[in-house]
């Protein structure tokens, strides 16, 4: 069985690029030859950057217990940058948002702190680019949200790599993706035209009576189908999502309703299954 | 932070040095008192009656075979599952993949825990010893000292040698259980090639019990072979080890 095949990552320089693909799809088992910890069975893999520039964050990161946090991040710098100052590692930590725990033993640590932890000690080498397998898999709500945010803060700095099948955080943290699936690549690129590629959807919240409105939008060219789905709220299927941005203000007019919001509702998750099914 | 503290840090933290402590000061003190109270020992368990005369009188070279001999055994197993824990660096994937990542070699990440382990049992062994040589003198009289420190450091020998072994079995194995039982085995069934009369006094296991036939007046000389052996045979275990640690995959 071939778990990855012919991969060819195009990973632009300080972007966040959100590798997505089902279970099995092959995605840590490509982290993982990226990082150097699993040789091809055939084949080569050619980085862009020195390996010891890439820094490597496991799913569930765990540390000797009886560590500290700041002793982790400093065995870190050690073997990574030793010509980083110490300081280093109190900064790093700050970053991460451990500054409070930083003499804390990690034995005691939460999973979102854990995680953040790793972070740290793979900042602390100033590396070019960071590979994260599902980083944010196995926290809970409060947790995710801070790791998402700690990326989200990384953007343009460094060139982030994750892996995930949470396509919510995609969305939320990633510029750039590549779907994977049974270890062959099915799409990369920003994230934007992939969402692109689908009919795009979006939400009408109006006050007045609706009913007009979706007579007035099926009569668009633009418009591929308008759905009363609530109490002044229309699904709109476009065919033309630029069309649709530009001319949606006249239908209201024309309709003769208020409007309360029109949001995008298409998500990854629609475009993922199209993908894959 | 460096991987030589770790290693440091690890047997203190971890309170590895603890159980290692325990077991050789135990027999360190046990030994020489059983070799000189065997006889009123046994009397007040039991009596003895006539047979109190067949037990010899306790010299000083007993105080030190009785505490060779329990450690040969128990210390010995304890060494070996104490290092394994140490050793066995890839037991935790996530722990392995944060040095394995950020090291150009894992030979770098084996070197510092082999030297570590090794130092800690061979600061215990050594200070037992000590320990039993001084309550020997007390209780049993003095004992000549050269041919103790020889056949001490030959027994401090073959300790490097089976925690060398315990390395190779940790780039076997990930697990501490199956690196304890892989080394055990090896080191139990390795004398059992001394049935081989000519092949006895190559054995590394000859060492081990070095110290109770120096102190007997057994010449140093006559475990050279054994010892070049344990050199030769060490020498290729480290080679072997790190070479299949490179290779491995998590």
């Amino acid at each position: 069985m071939v778990a990855v095949d012919d991969v060819d990552l195009h990973v632009p320089r300080g972007s966040v690029y959100g590798l997505i693909g089902p279970n099995g799809a092959g995605k840590t088992t490509l982290l993982s030859m990226l990082a150097g910890l699993r040789a091809p069975s055939a084949g080569e893999i050619d980085l862009a950057v020195e390996r010891s520039r890439v820094a490597v964050l496991p799913d569930t990161p765990k540390f000797e217990p009886w560590l500290t946090a700041s002793e982790v991040v400093d065995l870190a710098r050690h073997l990574v940058a030793p010509e980083q100052p110490s300081s280093a590692v109190g900064e790093a930590l700050d970053r991460a948002g451990l500054a409070e725990a930083a003499s804390r033993r990690t034995g005691g640590f939460s999973r979102g702190m854990l995680q953040r932890l790793g972070i740290a000690a793979c900042l602390v080498g100033q590396p070019e680019v960071l590979l994260l397998d599902e980083p944010s898999a196995a926290l809970d709500p409060a947790g995710r949200r801070e790791v998402l945010d700690l990326l989200v803060s990384l953007a343009g700095e460094r060139t982030v790599v994750l892996s995930t099948h949470v396509l919510a955080d995609v969305q939320r943290v990633c510029d750039t993706v590549g779907v994977i699936d049974r270890g062959t690549l099915r799409y990369q690129g920003p994230l934007r035209e992939l969402l692109a590629h689908v009919t795009a959807r979006y939400r009408l919240v109006v006050r007045g009576n609706p009913t007009g409105l979706v007579a007035t939008l099926e009569g668009r060219d633009w418009v591929e189908a308008a759905t009363l789905t609530g109490p002044g709220i229309i699904d709109l299927d476009v065919v033309d999502a630029a069309a649709a941005e530009d001319h949606i203000a006249g239908a209201l007019v024309e309709a003769g309703v208020a409007l309360v919001s029109f949001t995008p509702a298409t998500d990854l998750e629609t475009v993922f299954l199209e993908m894959v099914r | 932070m460096t991987l030589w503290r770790l290693e440091l840090l690890r047997h203190l933290r971890t309170r590895k040095w603890v159980a290692l402590t325990a077991v050789y000061g135990f027999f360190a003190i046990t030994g020489p008192l059983t070799a000189r109270y065997i006889r009123q020992l046994l009397e007040a368990i039991g009596g003895l009656g006539d047979a109190a005369e067949l037990i010899p009188q306790g010299v000083p070279v007993d105080g030190i075979t009785q505490f060779t001999a329990n450690v040969s055994q128990l210390g010995l197993l304890t060494v070996v599952i104490v290092s394994a824990g140490t050793l066995a660096f890839d037991t935790r994937p996530e722990w392995a993949v944060f040095l394995r990542t950020r090291v150009a070699d894992p030979a770098q990440l084996l070197l510092p825990r082999y030297v570590a382990a090794t130092l800690f049992a061979v600061t215990v062994h050594l200070l037992g010893t000590a320990v039993a040589y001084a309550l020997t003198r007390i209780l049993l009289g003095p004992l000549d000292i050269g041919p103790l420190v020889i056949g001490t450091l030959l027994g401090v020998a073959y300790l490097a040698w089976a925690i060398l072994l315990t390395a190779v079995a940790s780039s076997i194995s990930e697990r501490v259980l199956s690196i304890v039982l892989w080394t055990l085995g090896t080191l139990i069934a390795l004398p059992a090639l001394g049935l081989v009369s000519w092949l006895e006094p190559w054995l590394p296991s000859e060492l081990l019990g070095a110290v109770d036939e120096t102190i007997r007046g057994r010449p140093s000389g006559d475990f050279l072979r054994s010892l070049a052996v344990a050199g030769v045979t060490g020498a290729g275990a480290w080679w072997w080890a790190t070479r299949r640690l490179r290779t491995r995959e998590l």
